[in-house]
């Protein structure tokens, strides 16, 4: 199996504080890997490095063999990669147009961007959303509208953090039933969780975090 | 009190007749006032965004200077513009001085601050997750911006009908910098300046409801605009 990442010797500090001391991790490409760990664990710091939106202080990362840019010259990985937050932010407007955001950001014109918009709606059965406004969703329509989203702009790539945080369990499920049916289609998806039972029936490796450091490997992907 | 009220009815009269004179003023206010927002928000709203998502050094020492400019006495902006517009100024060639551009560059450094801090202030206000949620959607930083600037456009809009409520009951400028020439450089508030110095309160009040007039036209404005988008 390829690697999707490759991380080796990174260092994240915050405030001053190190959050995130890495000396070697892969993650597999085509893949579903789970990332657990305790809160304050560094889950959302690694995939914030990975996503190219927060720079380590040192070490390398590399994405599908090459140096992850970050900064101005990060746009094209971050066309290729997409990270879901926790608390995923929706723009003012209808579902519609945040699903389509991406796309548009890709240059796709407005009436095609649109229709595969509209498209994802109807694939994660979410097409009676469309012409709602996104500030008036539920916590679980929200996260799925989110990830609709993500998915959406064709990012081969996908890092969910905490899908299932403040969802009820039929959301949840039916987020895990989203995973599986992107992992499917040959993404490679890194899902943080705290709820470790949930993920495993979705992933095929796991990586956990402690205190910012990767744990003794309780599945195939860590180093 | 009667001749106030005379006057007014006087200026309402003139006003409403189409006086060249009292037009004129309207249209060097309105022109001059939305010049120099335009400018103001072109340059301003970008500087209060930078300020609000970027790290940098000395941005701690923009903000205060830029918070300082917002007290800045308009004779002092005058005094400043005037001496580089004269003839013997560093932009003395030009031959700006006493013309509406020369009114405008004065409007322009007014405003800017205004649009500055207060866009800041606005774009701070916005969820500092919309920027990065358009970034890992793929955007360019510019993109990410607007995006921002979309979810901010209530206090930007605030901002900018601020900066234009500045600039056109703004007296020192246009005085200063425009001279007050009849049919070219007079405003309505270099207008209102000078009737009442003739003693003609009742007019200089009409033409001050006709500046009121179009403040809040541009305010209603602006406030249609916002909401058909």
């Amino acid at each position: 199996m390829s690697e999707a990442f490759r991380l080796e010797g990174v260092r994240v500090r915050l405030g001053g504080v190190p959050v995130l001391e890495v000396e070697a991790l892969a993650i597999p490409a085509g893949a579903v890997t789970l990332l657990t760990g305790p809160n304050g664990s560094g889950k959302t710091t690694l995939l914030r490095v990975l996503a190219g939106l927060l720079a380590p202080e040192r070490g390398s990362v590399v994405h599908m063999g090459a140096p992850l840019p970050f900064g101005k010259a990060g746009l094209p990985h971050r066309r290729r990669v997409t990270m879901l937050s926790q608390s995923p932010f929706l723009f003012s407007g209808s579902v519609l147009f945040n699903v389509g955001y991406g796309l548009r950001a890709r240059g796709v014109e407005r009436d095609e961007a649109e229709e595969r918009a509209r498209a994802a709606l109807e694939a994660a059965g979410l097409a009676h959303l469309g012409v709602r406004s996104a500030h008036a969703l539920s916590g679980g329509e929200r996260k799925r509208v989110a990830l609709a989203r993500a998915m959406a702009c064709g990012a081969g790539t996908l890092l969910l953090d905490e899908p299932t945080a403040e969802v009820d369990r039929e959301s949840a499920e039916r987020l895990r039933a989203d995973i599986v049916s992107s992992a499917a289609t040959g993404k490679t998806l890194v899902v943080s969780t705290h709820q470790a039972e949930w993920g495993r029936g979705a992933a095929e490796g796991e990586i956990r975090l402690e205190h910012g450091r990767v744990a003794p490997s309780p599945g195939p992907p860590g180093l | 009190m009667e001749f106030l009220l005379e006057g007014f009815s006087e200026g309402l009269r003139r006003a409403l007749t189409g006086d060249p004179e009292v037009w004129q003023a309207a249209w060097v206010t309105v022109e001059v006032s939305l010049w120099a927002t335009l400018l103001a928000t072109l340059l301003g709203l970008p500087a209060g965004y930078l300020l609000a998502v970027a790290r940098f050094r000395g941005r701690g020492f923009a903000l205060g200077l830029f918070q300082s400019l917002l007290g800045l006495p308009t004779v002092v902006i005058g005094l400043l513009v005037y001496g580089f517009l004269s003839r013997r100024g560093p932009l003395g060639e030009a031959a700006l001085l006493f013309s509406p551009p020369a009114i405008v560059i004065g409007l322009t450094i007014l405003a800017f601050p205004i649009a500055a801090v207060y866009g800041m202030a606005s774009v701070a206000a916005v969820d500092a997750r919309a920027r990065e949620t358009a970034l890992t959607l793929g955007a360019s930083p510019g993109r990410a911006a607007w995006a921002v600037f979309r979810e901010a456009r209530f206090g930007l809009v605030a901002a900018v009908l601020g900066a234009f409520g500045r600039v056109s009951s703004e007296v020192g400028i246009a005085m200063m910098l425009g001279g007050n020439i009849e049919g070219y450089t007079r405003t309505l508030t270099t207008a209102i300046a000078l009737e009442s110095m003739k003693g003609e309160f009742g007019f200089g009040v009409a033409l001050g409801t006709i500046l009121m007039a179009i403040v809040i036209a541009v305010s209603f404005a602006a406030r249609a605009l916002q909401r058909s988008s």
